[in-house]
């Protein structure tokens, strides 16, 4: 579509004599009731994740150079070095297998117990790996570009996570890629709640690539720098009990209504390469689904099948 | 349709330099606002330069249209919202248009002028746009791709000039 619009030149496309200035004005005109449906409506939703993939191949040509980078830093390695580094990723794989087996007998006694208590069972996720690629969006908005779409199942608002804490959560999904707002944009906020005490807030991002702030917090609140904050589950966008940022600042000035909390992400955000896209299993329909079935059958059956596990779609 | 080596040459270049706006570099943006963070982009509008240049020297193949479906390009590779681009390369390429016999006759010197003015209109709407979008993050530093766009307007001159002599553009 927009590709034959590239090759027209104004005369075909236009009747014949409009002038410059009346095809200017038609095009903004038409330019301003874009901006106004693509703020307003999802109409262009679609349209716009089918020409995404489109011009996605562009987006891959400008990742390249760094892909191929670091394919020839890969490929120039020395053995000894191959050696060293695949014994260390074998040591801490035990490691991490060891801690993944006590997380699972940890799993399977929360949820006897939660069975116990009657309530809703524990939430599952799966994820995804993706790659983000280094392609530079808008520069005053923190958004990355993953190279997975919605072929692969990702939807809007889907939270993603690296290995350190929460990132971000995907705003736009195409076919074979998407495009994520990062948790340190402007525009983005979390709930969480401080894993010491349980206090719940919001985490807010003001631009910054190392900083987020907690705009809602009284000024006698029990917030203390150092205090982890892990995502509260409220919103049901996140799932609960990631870890999102670490309070860096608290100014608690007398006399004023709010603190001034900052915090510093833990997650690495887009730094990094990979990113782990999470599948969050809604609780809600869950319990629905609980209820619905006959009782007394439902509370034995152990969790559901899918464990968090890594899985790579390529 | 592209059925011609101009209209191929004027294609590619208005694609390269879509690519151009994207590309992560860290060089870009190495001055650091410490007080808030913003580390400010100082790349010249690519596709803004690439557009000009086709507007005034080659107006019969570049009309707005042209720089409308750049725009949108330009948006969805950014992820922006539509029309957002678009409506500021329409709106400055009109500029160019109607000014085009003037801007051919001035020296690189005066024209680079009147490329930085032009320029800052876009930086202008883009930034208007972004307020009302609920997007912006405000800060001076936004504007200074106009003086960027500016000085990288010779060799972008320059280098058009040499591909249209090549290609046999008028």
């Amino acid at each position: 579509m927009s590709a034959s619009a590239h090759g027209d030149s104004g005369a075909n496309l236009f009747p014949r004599g409009l002038s410059l200035f009346s095809r200017s004005l038609i095009l903004v005109v038409f330019s301003l009731a874009l901006l106004f449906l693509d703020q307003r409506s999802v109409l262009l939703k679609k349209a716009r994740g089918y020409m995404t993939s489109v011009v996605y191949p562009l987006q891959v040509l400008v990742d390249l150079p760094k892909t191929a980078f670091s394919w020839a830093e890969d490929g120039v390695q020395s053995r000894s070095e191959l050696l060293l580094e695949n014994q260390k990723l074998r040591e801490q794989q035990l490691i991490q297998n060891a801690k993944l087996q006590k997380m699972a007998s940890l799993q399977a006694e929360n949820d006897r117990i939660r069975a116990l208590l009657q309530s809703a069972e524990r939430r599952n996720e799966e994820v995804l790996i993706a790659e983000i690629l280094s392609v530079e969006l808008d520069p005053y908005k923190h958004q990355i570009v993953v190279n997975k779409g919605s072929l692969h199942g990702v939807y809007e608002g889907q939270p993603l996570v690296d290995a350190w804490g929460v990132a971000g959560q995907i705003t736009y999904v195409s076919n074979i890629s998407s495009v994520a707002t990062l948790i340190t944009d402007s525009n983005h906020a979390l709930p969480v709640e401080i894993n010491r005490n349980g206090f719940r807030t919001i985490l807010r991002g003001i631009g910054q690539a190392d900083r987020l702030q907690l705009p809602y917090v009284s000024n006698s609140a029990d917030v203390r720098a150092g205090d982890l904050l892990v995502t509260s589950g409220m919103g049901q966008r996140f799932p609960t009990g990631f870890p999102v940022a670490v309070i860096t600042k608290v100014d608690q000035p007398a006399g004023a209504a709010f603190a001034e909390v900052y915090a510093r992400p833990t997650g690495h955000l887009e730094r990094g390469r990979e990113i782990l896209l999470v599948w969050y299993h809604d609780p809600s329909a869950k319990i629905a689904e609980l209820e619905n079935t006959p009782a007394g059958t439902a509370n034995d059956t152990p969790p559901s099948t899918t464990e968090s596990e890594t899985s790579n779609a390529e | 349709m592209l059925n011609s080596r101009p209209q191929i040459v004027l294609f590619l270049s208005v694609v390269f330099s879509a690519v151009l706006m994207i590309v992560d570099t860290p060089l870009a943006s190495w001055v650091a606002n410490s007080d808030t963070g913003i580390s400010p982009l100082l790349r010249p509008e690519w596709v803004l330069l690439c557009c000009l240049y086709w507007a005034i020297y080659s107006p019969a193949r570049f009309s707005v249209l042209y720089a409308w479906s750049a725009g949108i390009l330009l948006d969805l590779l950014t992820a922006s919202f539509f029309g957002k681009h678009a409506l500021a390369l329409t709106l400055c390429v009109f500029l160019a248009q109607a000014l085009y016999k003037q801007l051919r006759a001035f020296p690189i010197g005066q024209q680079a002028v009147v490329i930085a003015l032009i320029a800052l209109v876009y930086r202008i709407l883009i930034v208007w746009i972004d307020g009302s979008t609920g997007q912006l993050q405000f800060s001076p530093w936004q504007f200074a791709p106009a003086l960027t766009s500016a000085v990288v307007w010779p060799p972008i001159y320059l280098l058009l000039t040499w591909q249209s002599g090549r290609h046999g553009i008028d």
